[in-house]
């Protein structure tokens, strides 16, 4: 088992129980493996936020140690140990 | 031509040394080409004001400009533009208010509101139905805003008329004045000294006037689009409705661009859990609409009953709790409630306020000025008290704070001893809160924008919240940073600025359709055929107005920079450490953003670009 660190930001941070938290899991693993293991752990509520639609945005946005995975592998990108992964609502202000 | 909607055809415009005013038709060439508010604005600047004028002397201007869907019952669509050339930057300078002030200028009948002169004595506008008048305001001087708008409408005897104003900051013509209408502010770049330097404390307008729609069936289904895509938003409703801009709080420490202690702490000091979404729904006790906004973002504070600010309220946006939090050192709501507050009401910018007080606490901190500077105040990171002292010294230009009221790049020249290192601003204007060591698109649209270090100008939500429209973008990277920002500038302006509509909820709602529906809606309402490219080209045609206004005024391509800190000193903890934007990595993406623009590589537009964009009136200037 490997040490990463999950990190989320609102209503998601809600849905996984912390703000931040140092998960076990078997790495590498890919970003969308890493998702379904969160939701099978934190329930319906996390599911329905991580949910995807066809014609839209994505519901949430997945960074890994800064990156946004979407602008490269998306939910394939594979995360190793001690990698620290951000999820955050598109949200917009300031 | 007659206007068929969107518009009400008339500018009003108002000289203060004569103490005349006088209606103009509004041009349907002016509209086809430039829109309205930033548009407005800015075109009438770079025809009517000498670039090289002083902007606090009577030579300069104030335009107040909403856009086409501003009055209508359009969604979001409160807003306005206030122009003048900046007396902080030198630029020509846009600020975007909301509130009601905005709607009801258009109700009053007018589209643009153009300022010019000074009054010999202190006055204020009114405008009330198709009357106009210039009239003493021997007795508002000295207000500070929520007292002026009070006592104004006691004066006038009628409680719905709509205020804009300054307050003692701006009477004293301090450089990072803004102007106040209710809750809502045309806040940076000084603004409010150029209102002050005319001797005009307030304006007053009611009116009475409906904003006709050319089509309404086109005008109802453009609505309809956009309300869709509101609902669609998985953050819209669900959260910014109900927690505003601190939740943008969260989101930068989480990407370590929260910037902390004069730049120098970000990613070590990140007060989440004290300036965050948490803490600040802790202080909630209600909210505020603008005009026909169906969200309300405006997040009503206030402070704890035991703590030393107790009675203070506001609304802290995300940049004010970046400048008076963050960049002073400060974990304490109530402070940054209180101190905001004192801004408003001081009528001064929170953002270049905090930025130069910490540019001031880092002073202090290495020994470059001492209590004889500060007037006794222990000026360190964190003491909120000294802050809250050195707002009022700001405002009322009294001792060290009448020397940051002149902005960091002032003061910095002023003080000397290397100062200027720590000076964090560009082109004069104090950095907002998006520490670009970890956001490059960011961080060049800071060095590009027109205005100097303002991230409503182009605003990189790819970065700053991994938004994938138009595309997902690896915010480390340079490549690219170019064509996004171009792209960025030339939006933003044209579907928020000058149509206008609110930025907040377009980059929520439509990040992926903003030409669309910013195309849809001006057919709708004026009944002119828009099309997606045609809203864009206006983008691109107001940003190259802005650049030769910019250039006749004496800037470069040497002024498109960053602070000496950002591209020497790499950011050292948090999620975007080791990342800073080194000055070759800059001129990379600088030279790709001006071959993007159609732009020399020294920032010039060509010839070939502006006759391109149908302004041949600004051929000779290049």
């Amino acid at each position: 088992m490997s040490r990463i660190v999950i990190t989320a930001v609102h209503d998601l941070a809600r849905c996984l129980g912390a703000r931040r938290q140092e998960v076990e899991i078997d790495c590498p693993i890919t970003v969308d493996a890493l998702m379904q293991f969160l939701v099978d752990r934190h329930g319906d509520e996390l599911k329905k936020k991580f949910a995807r639609r066809e014609d839209s945005l994505w519901n949430v946005v997945v960074f890994v140690n800064g990156r946004n995975v979407f602008a490269g592998d998306g939910l394939q990108t594979l995360v190793h140990e001690h990698d620290e992964v951000l999820f955050l609502s598109p949200i917009s202000g300031g | 031509m007659s206007f068929l909607g969107g518009y009400q055809g008339k500018i009003l415009r108002v000289d203060l040394t004569s103490k005349s005013f006088r209606e103009e038709e509004l041009s349907p060439e002016l509209a086809r080409k430039f829109v309205g508010g930033a548009g407005f604005g800015i075109k009438r600047m770079f025809d009517e004001v000498d670039p090289l004028a002083d902007a606090l002397s009577p030579e300069n201007k104030l335009v107040f400009a909403p856009g086409p869907l501003t009055g209508t019952d359009a969604p979001c669509a409160s807003r306005m533009s206030v122009t003048a050339k900046s007396p902080l930057t030198g630029t020509v300078a846009v600020c975007m208010t909301g509130g009601y002030f905005p709607a009801e200028l258009k109700f009053a009948g007018y589209d643009i509101l153009i300022i010019e002169g000074k009054a010999e004595q202190p006055v204020y506008l009114m405008i009330d139905k198709g009357r106009v008048s210039i009239r003493p305001a021997k007795q508002l001087w000295g207000t500070t805003t929520t007292d002026c708008e009070f006592l104004l409408k006691e004066q006038l005897g009628d409680q719905n008329f709509r205020i804009a104003c300054i307050g003692p900051a701006g009477e004293r013509l301090v450089r990072m004045a803004c102007i106040v209408n209710e809750r809502r502010t045309a806040g940076r770049k000084g603004l409010g000294a150029v209102m002050g330097a005319k001797n005009l404390k307030a304006i007053a307008v009611r009116g009475h006037l409906k904003v006709p729609v050319a089509d309404p069936a086109v005008f109802a289904a453009a609505k309809k689009f956009f309300f869709g895509k509101m609902k669609e938003s998985p953050a819209l409703y669900p959260e910014f409705s109900q927690h505003g801009t601190p939740m943008v709080v969260d989101v930068a420490c989480g990407m370590g661009i929260f910037p902390a202690k004069n730049w120098t702490a970000t990613g070590e000091f990140e007060p989440v859990d004290t300036l965050g979404t948490a803490a600040n729904a802790a202080r909630k006790i209600g909210k505020e609409h603008c005009y026909t906004c169906p969200v309300a973002c405006s997040q009503l504070k206030l402070t704890d009953p035991a703590s030393p600010y107790a009675g203070a309220m506001s609304v802290p946006e995300y940049e004010t709790l970046y400048s008076l939090g963050g960049q002073a050192g400060v974990a304490n709501l109530d402070s940054v409630v209180a101190a905001d507050r004192l801004c408003d009401e001081l009528g001064i910018d929170t953002i270049s306020a905090g930025v130069a007080i910490g540019f001031a606490m880092e002073l202090y901190e290495r020994g470059v000025i001492g209590k004889q500077e500060t007037g006794g105040l222990e000026l360190r990171f964190g003491n909120h008290q000294a802050m809250v002292e050195m707002i009022k010294n700001i405002g009322f230009r009294r001792g060290l704070g009448e020397l940051l009221g002149e902005g960091v790049k002032r003061a910095a020249e002023r003080i000397g001893q290397g100062a200027e290192q720590y000076a964090m601003h560009v082109k004069g204007l104090e950095l907002p809160g998006y520490d670009v060591r970890g956001a490059k698109a960011h961080g060049l649209n800071f060095a590009t924008s027109y205005n100097g270090a303002d991230h409503n100008k182009g605003y990189a939500y790819q970065e700053i919240f991994g938004i994938p429209a138009p595309r997902a973008v690896d915010r480390f990277a340079a490549e690219g940073k170019g064509w996004l920002t171009k792209w960025n500038q030339d939006i933003r302006c044209v579907t928020c600025d000058c149509v206008t509509m609110c930025a907040f909820l377009m980059d929520m709602a439509v990040p992926d359709a903003a030409l669309e529906n910013a195309a849809g809606m001006l057919r709708g309402v004026t009944g002119m055929d828009f099309t997606p490219e045609e809203v864009w080209r206006v983008g691109e045609r107001i940003q190259n107005v802005a650049r030769v206004f910019n250039i006749r005024a004496g800037f470069t391509a040497a002024d498109d920079t960053l602070p000496r800190r950002l591209m020497t000193e790499p950011i050292k903890a948090g999620s975007s450490k080791g990342h800073m934007v080194p000055p070759e990595e800059l001129q990379l993406m600088l030279a790709e953003y001006y071959q993007e623009r159609g732009w020399t590589p020294q920032g010039v537009p060509t010839p070939e670009k502006l006759l391109s964009l149908d302004l041949g009136e600004a051929l000779p200037y290049v």
